[in-house]
């Protein structure tokens, strides 16, 4: 171009190449320096405990708790067999696979159980006008963030022989006997749902929240009943909300430890409460290590079912 | 002075390496209201991020005053920006805003605080110094963010797209309230629009930008009455474009013909380009409707459309080749009619491509 | 304004369509459900009464015996103790975590990153809970440092998660202009941060930390695990209560700790509605 005044600078980009790789080097090592406690620190005490757990199931039990440093496989054996003590022959024992039944059925009875109960309630609430959305929102969050153990509490005084549902049914005499609630899988799925009722509200909410709603006007105006309104414009928006819902909701569920101890009265164990067993009285770190981890391979493996579910919201109905 | 010299600019790497600037260089002279014109995308706030520093060229070099900065971090470099929707730091008083460059530079208190009300004169904001930036209209905003990017003195200010958060007349406003601001300090401005109006209203030099370079470089006037390309003249103004054929060249002017009419010598962008089929480009208002069978008459064509808009009408006459050509008149011929159009041959003006 | 809009809003036809009207009747039983158990907890604590449902007269004695009980006041400053020393941990871990993985350009394994430091959340408490006390057990061995430090960083590394997400939320809807304009104005990046980024993300970071606290303050199953002997916080204290029975003085230490709750989950949701 004519007219530019030609400064001689022959070092000017050998000057920007080093600026550029300065302004690289020194975003690595901004990020490496933000990032490092963080990945620190959960990496190495919150990960690599993992991997602690699977080498203690391979190990034999202590006798005061802890382990022997002495290869077995005894954890896994035991989860289906019974080891005779005298003279070591195994006998197949259905009682652990029982309790893990036992968890699985109460836990997807659960995640049912809740995306009845809340799907209506975050589709109410996203439909709400915003000022009465935030009151909506507030309150499901609350008990979210309240105390399990003081909820779980609070159920155990509802249900209880003596608890508030009899003694009210007792008083207006509708029954002369208590019901017995407590320490029944029907109280533990209670407490689970209670619980865990949020965690399915909130993410069905999310997949709503942007909603248009008048594309349901559009669809009624294209002639669709309710029902089809339902199935061809709600569900498939709402489907990585409720699959994420359902996610959030079963793995707590699976690995739930006050819900069936308090409501369950230790009667009605479940994992959790197995696992933490092995741990405490049991004196069975291996065997309650292995448990652990099945439980969770059984987590990895419902979060990539759900991340299929939650992904495949575009090939929809068929 | 600035000097943009061979720069390209990529974003990404590899394949997936998207070019926002091609080889672009340009001057922009001292003290002048220079302005980078061109639709979205066409490469001129990449062009302003580069002059501030909030990305480094991938390759060329850009100077300040015969001294290289395209390597600066933007703290570095004498060069101050008012951001489109204005940046102003909502957890800081106007005055704190105002003060935050020379607060940095950590110059001494009493200069920062009187720079800060000097500033605030300057953009007629005195009373509002303690305010929060969020209790301020919008306008308001513009000029804090004006006195901001004022107040530590920039050798350069960039300002990109500033006006277009504003509505209409706020914005014809702000426009002489820009242009005074840039006489009064005298400080380049480097300004960043896709509004040709303002550019032409506002600017000493225009920089008219497609595709990641430039396409042309001048005075409004320049720009508008001689564009060089067909794409400049499309972007600024109503312009019609018409096919000719290029017989040759008479010196620094064009031979040519429309249709089978007699030769004529006109402007040309260009002495490069070969005979043969060419583009013409004449403004609406130069152009005058005459009878068909008239001597004068260059283009001759049927009247297919045509609306009032108030000032007069603009009529749609379609050439014999098939070409549109919108033609502002005063008493519009009817519809079907066939007229003559004849003009200037000083406004007519042969187009690079 | 009010008057203008009401213009535009749907007829009452196409409402009706938004509305399913069964919802909103199952949506309030929901909320009743959600607390009416600790409706009659709150209540009964107040009772002046051995009984937790049988209502005689309002009195604060069971709140004046819990404040008396040694044991209790010990178990609290312990949690206290813990979800501080662990909030302000986990609050400085997250917020450097969230700047690197929301600002600056997309690079790779950010996802991952922001994978690994969701890690807590993704596994179950008590799997957690195990491995960490397996993996401290080993090392409590080998260094022969015991001590609440071992709780303390149990409980900062599941905090991080629930400190990082409202601190992730507040950068991600803060515009990176800002930082630029600071830039422009000549602060250096350490100015940048201490003048603008953080002055700003600042609601995000207040709100992280009280979600950070109240997770610490109520967790139940890794401290029951991890905690050494004479580490007992206030909720390992009252799952012991009321293992042995339901007494009235439980129920009032439970109301303060849903009170504590409430108020700064109420704090929370304030500061991250206000400046959006």
């Amino acid at each position: 171009m004519a007219g530019v005044a030609h400064i001689p600078q022959p070092d000017a980009a050998s000057r920007l190449l080093a600026a550029q790789a300065e302004r690289a080097r020194q975003r690595r090592r901004t990020r490496l320096f933000l990032l490092a406690p963080g990945l620190g620190i959960i990496g190495i005490f919150g990960l690599f405990p993992l991997s602690i757990a699977l080498v203690y199931s391979f190990l034999e039990p202590g006798t005061y708790g802890g382990v022997e440093w002495t290869f077995s496989y005894d954890a896994y054996v035991q989860f289906l067999f019974e080891r005779d003590i005298f003279d070591d022959t195994l006998t197949f024992n259905s009682a652990y696979l029982q309790i893990f039944g036992r968890s699985f059925g109460l836990a997807i009875t659960t995640m049912i159980g809740t995306l009845i109960l809340g799907f209506p309630v975050a589709y109410f609430i996203a439909a709400r006008p915003q000022e009465q959305r935030n009151f909506w929102l507030f309150a499901i969050t609350l008990p979210f963030w309240t105390n399990l153990l003081i909820r779980t509490y609070s159920m155990l005084l509802i249900v209880r022989d003596e608890g508030f549902v009899n003694l009210t049914l007792m008083n207006i005499g509708l029954i002369s006997e208590p019901i017995e609630m407590l320490y029944t899988d029907g109280a533990v799925l209670a407490g689970l749902v209670y619980s865990y009722l949020p965690f399915m509200i909130l993410p069905i909410y999310a997949s709503l929240e942007k909603f248009d709603f008048s594309l349901l006007e559009a669809g009624h105006d294209l002639y669709a009943t309710r029902t089809q309104v339902f199935r061809h414009i709600i569900i498939p928006i709402t489907r990585p909300g409720i699959a994420a819902g359902c996610v959030l909701v079963l793995i707590p569920a699976l690995g739930a430890y006050i819900t069936p101890e308090l409501l369950g009265g230790g009667k009605k164990l479940m994992i959790g409460n197995l696992i933490a067993l092995q741990f405490g009285s049991g004196r069975n770190w291996p065997f309650g290590a292995a448990a652990a981890l099945i439980l969770m391979a059984v987590v990895l493996i419902a979060l990539l079912v759900s991340l299929r579910a939650g992904a495949s919201k575009e090939g929809g109905h068929g | 002075m600035i000097d943009v010299k061979n720069v390209t600019k990529r974003f990404g790497e590899g394949q997936a390496a998207v070019t926002a600037l091609e080889d672009v260089s340009l001057t922009i002279p001292e003290g002048s209201f220079f302005t980078l014109l061109g639709p979205s995308g066409c490469g001129k706030t990449t062009l302003l991020r580069l002059i501030a520093g909030f990305e480094l060229p991938s390759e060329g070099e850009i100077a300040l005053d015969g001294e290289s900065i395209g390597h600066l971090a933007p703290n570095n470099r004498p060069v101050n920006t008012v951001f489109q929707n204005y940046a102003l730091f909502p957890h800081m008083s106007v005055a704190r805003n105002v003060g935050f460059g020379l607060e940095m530079l950590k110059r001494p208190k009493a200069e920062i605080d009187s720079t800060i009300t000097e500033m605030l004169d300057l953009v007629q904001l005195g009373e509002f110094a303690t305010r929060r930036v969020d209790q301020l209209s919008g306008g308001q905003q513009q000029r804090v963010a004006l006195a901001r990017a004022l107040a530590p003195r920039p050798k350069v200010l960039l300002l990109d797209e500033p006006l277009s958060a504003l509505d209409l007349k706020l914005r014809k406003g702000m426009q002489s309230e820009l242009k005074r601001l840039q006489h009064e300090t005298g400080i380049t401005f480097v300004f960043v629009t896709h509004d040709q109006g303002e550019a032409l209203a506002m600017s000493d030099r225009i920089a008219v930008m497609s595709a990641g370079s430039v396409r042309q470089v001048g005075t409004p006037e320049e720009i508008y009455t001689a564009p060089k390309s067909r794409f400049v003249a499309d972007f600024i103004g109503d312009t019609n474009i018409v096919n000719a054929t290029l017989l040759g060249f008479d010196g620094d002017a064009a031979k040519i013909r429309f249709g089978e009419g007699k030769p004529l010598t006109i402007h040309t962008a260009s002495t490069l380009l070969e005979p043969g089929p060419v583009h013409v480009a004449l403004r609406p208002e130069t152009i005058r409707v005459v009878e068909e069978s008239a001597e004068t008459a260059l283009l001759r064509g049927e009247v297919v459309d045509s609306t009032y808009f108030g000032a007069g009408s603009q009529m749609l006459v379609r050439l014999e080749d098939g070409v549109s050509v919108h033609v502002q008149v005063s008493t519009p011929r009817p519809v079907g009619s066939r007229v003559g159009l004849e003009c200037d041959t000083s406004m007519l003006h042969v187009l690079e491509d | 304004m009010a008057k203008l809009s009401s213009l535009f809003r749907p007829s009452t036809d196409a409402r009706e369509l938004r509305r399913q009207p069964l919802f909103t009747g199952m949506s309030w039983l929901v909320l009743l459900f959600l607390y009416a158990p600790i409706a009659v907890l709150v209540v009964f604590s107040f009772n002046d009464n051995r009984s937790v449902v049988r209502w005689t007269e309002f009195s604060l004695r069971w709140y004046t015996a819990a404040l008396e009980n040694d044991d209790i006041r010990r178990s609290a400053m312990i949690s206290v103790q813990v979800a501080l020393t662990a909030t302000m941990f986990s609050t400085i871990i997250a917020t450097m975590a969230a700047l690197a993985t929301t600002r600056g350009s997309v690079y790779r394994g950010r996802s991952a990153a922001t994978a690994l430091i969701n890690q807590p959340l993704m596994i179950p408490e008590i799997v957690t809970a195990i491995a960490t006390l397996a993996f401290f057990s080993i090392l409590r061995q080998l260094t022969g440092v015991t001590g609440i430090g071992w709780l303390i960083l149990a409980h900062t590394v599941f905090c991080v998660p629930f400190a990082y997400m409202p601190i992730r939320a507040r950068l991600s809807d803060m515009s990176v202009t800002y930082e630029a304009a600071a830039a422009d104005l000549y602060a250096t990046n350490w100015q940048t941060f201490r003048y603008v980024t953080l002055p700003l993300l600042m609601p995000g970071v207040m709100a992280g930390a009280m979600l950070a606290f109240v997770v610490s303050l109520d967790d139940v199953i890794i401290t029951l695990l991890v905690a050494g002997p004479g580490e007992t916080t206030l909720p390992i204290y009252i799952l012991g209560q009321i293992r042995r029975g339901v007494t009235p003085e439980v129920n009032a230490v439970s109301t303060i700790l849903i009170g504590v709750t409430i108020a700064m989950v109420a704090l929370t949701f304030f500061l991250q509605r206000k400046r959006k």
